[in-house]
């Protein structure tokens, strides 16, 4: 309790031939939002068995999780990007199997440098051949989240990093149609729009399968 | 009717003068809302101009009681004072606490979790780490766009947020009459089966959309649920198919442990109870549109009304 874990476990626990009761193994979680209480443990933090991307996402306080597919996703709040993961791992059955590459989620406040540092890290992914970006615009403005995609990829280029991967933009809900005039005006030659989350993802899949 | 949340609501919100206080203040004072105050204790006595609208600040949620008769408050404190903040409007017995607030620590839920209870659960607690509720043309606690949808006949209950907006958005022209965001924490005031009760209750809800996500077993207790309790059809979604094992997928209670947890086996629970359950948003969407028609033809048609039906005999 004063510790503010939320799983204590051991597991498991023996009993040897003499007797014995042994703890073989054990492990212990930790609440992240409770971490301001407990600043003692800072010098114990460390990156060790964490995957190198997710080191560098976690650094640009990015909510990014690695997984093994072909087609980055980024979108905002957490249940719309595991459904746009989904959606995406059900499209990919029709284009040779192509899985999600990973989940980033990039919350509320979609300004153009967190679109920027999500791109750079999904960009950076070797694994990567195409990108599903997908807002819904709730309290994100739309026409916020276009610019952030614009300048997020004049940013990478900017910097000589190669941005010919394909993306895809899904913009629905709050300004969405300022926002896709935006993409339309600039017409960057990676970026297309679709108009549903479903259409979106069988794009996102079949440009993964070609590249 | 709507649930929990209606035109005669009287709203405080906790965290008014702070950033997103204020602004989501304005927000929903222009969807209809009646703020009737804001609480700060260092700012008692004070007022906030809101385009015109005067709204008092008070010292604490039981003043702020006392001096207008509110039943809902809204939490946007930051969230090492949630806890706190919380606890007064329990104590100040207010009949619902919206609790707005992302990353409060699990212990301080459980904390204010069992006051609640240990007081007869006088205050209905929402969230935390939730957008709130809102019914559509009456009013609106929280952090969810009012001009999404308008009022109509769906019910919807959520774990995530932008979820919630995708199948408002979807369904925009059907309406709801309420839809309530309950948050992805491990623990929350409110649960999918509170929900699935007031919905149950409400006349104006034909037809309950139920969203869930991978963690936990709220959607198989809630699954349970509509089979023994539930008349009204449930169209349901679940997300997080292709998460991982032993990773948080965003909200704190979005994790996959060992094979408990798995979106797979809520779909699979929920169906057994007769749920239909959508493979995407938009999917989702559909049946609930073909179930609500099929109600309306029920009731229109052969005089052979359902039980949730206000029928002539």
């Amino acid at each position: 309790m004063g510790e503010d874990a939320t799983l204590v476990e051991v597991n498991p626990l023996v009993r040897t031939a003499d007797g014995r009761v042994v703890a073989l193994d054990g492990k212990v979680t930790l609440d992240d939002n409770a971490a301001y209480r407990h600043t003692e443990r800072t010098p114990f933090t460390h990156g060790a068995g964490t995957d190198e991307r997710e080191l560098r996402a976690r650094e640009r306080g990015l909510n990014y999780v690695r997984l093994d597919g072909e087609v980055g996703v980024i979108g905002n709040g957490a249940g719309l990007v595991m459904s746009t993961l989904d959606v995406v791992a059900r499209a990919g059955e029709e284009h040779g199997g192509v899985r999600p590459a990973n989940f980033l989620d990039i919350g509320g406040g979609a300004s153009a440098e967190v679109m920027a540092n999500g791109l750079d890290v999904i960009l950076g992914d070797p694994a990567v051949r195409s990108v599903f970006v997908n807002v819904f615009g709730g309290i994100t403005a739309c026409d916020a989240v276009a610019n952030g995609v614009v300048q997020a990829l004049e940013l990478l280029e900017s910097r000589g990093e190669d941005v010919g991967k394909p993306l895809v933009v899904r913009l629905d809900g709050n300004s969405a149609e300022q926002g896709r005039q935006i993409l339309t005006a600039r017409a960057h030659p990676a970026v297309r729009q679709a108009d549903t989350m479903d259409g979106a993802a069988r794009l996102a899949a079949e440009l993964a399968a070609r590249n | 009717m709507a649930i929990f949340l209606n035109r005669d609501s009287r709203v405080l919100v906790q965290g008014m003068t702070g950033a997103e206080g204020t602004r989501h203040t304005r927000r929903m004072l222009a969807a209809g809302t009646s703020v009737v105050g804001g609480v700060n204790p260092r700012k008692a006595g004070q007022s906030v101009d809101f385009d015109g609208t005067e709204v008092p600040v008070f010292g604490s949620v039981a003043e702020g009681v006392k001096a207008t008769g509110a039943d809902v408050t809204v939490v946007f404190v930051p969230p090492r004072f949630t806890r706190d903040a919380v606890e007064e409007a329990i104590d100040a017995e207010i009949g619902l606490a919206v609790v707005i607030t992302e990353g409060v620590p699990v212990h301080d839920t459980a904390a204010f979790w069992c006051l609640a209870a240990a007081r007869g659960n006088r205050t209905r607690i929402i969230g935390p780490n939730c957008p709130g509720l809102i019914s559509p043309g009456q009013s609106n606690a929280g952090i969810i766009p009012a001009d999404i949808t308008e009022p109509g006949r769906i019910g919807l209950v959520s774990k995530s947020g932008t979820l919630t907006y995708q199948l408002m958005y979807e369904l925009r022209d059907l309406g709801f009459s309420t839809a309530v965001g309950i948050g992805g924490d491990p623990i929350i005031g409110t649960t999918h089966i509170d929900a699935l009760a007031a919905f149950e209750e409400d006349p104006d809800t034909d037809v309950i959309v139920m969203i869930g996500e991978i963690g936990g077993d709220a959607e198989e207790r809630a699954a349970a649920y509509v089979r023994e309790h539930v008349s009204k059809p449930v169209v349901g979604y679940v997300a997080g198919f292709t998460a991982p094992e032993g990773r948080t997928m965003g909200h704190a209670g979005a994790i996959v442990s060992g094979s408990s947890g798995t979106a797979a086996a809520k779909k699979e629970a929920l169906e057994a109870a007769g749920v239909r359950v959508g493979r995407t948003p938009s999917e989702t969407a559909r049946l609930v549109r073909s179930v609500l028609a099929a109600v309306e033809n029920r009731e229109e048609g052969d005089g052979l009304a359902p039980a949730t039906a206000s029928a002539t005999p």
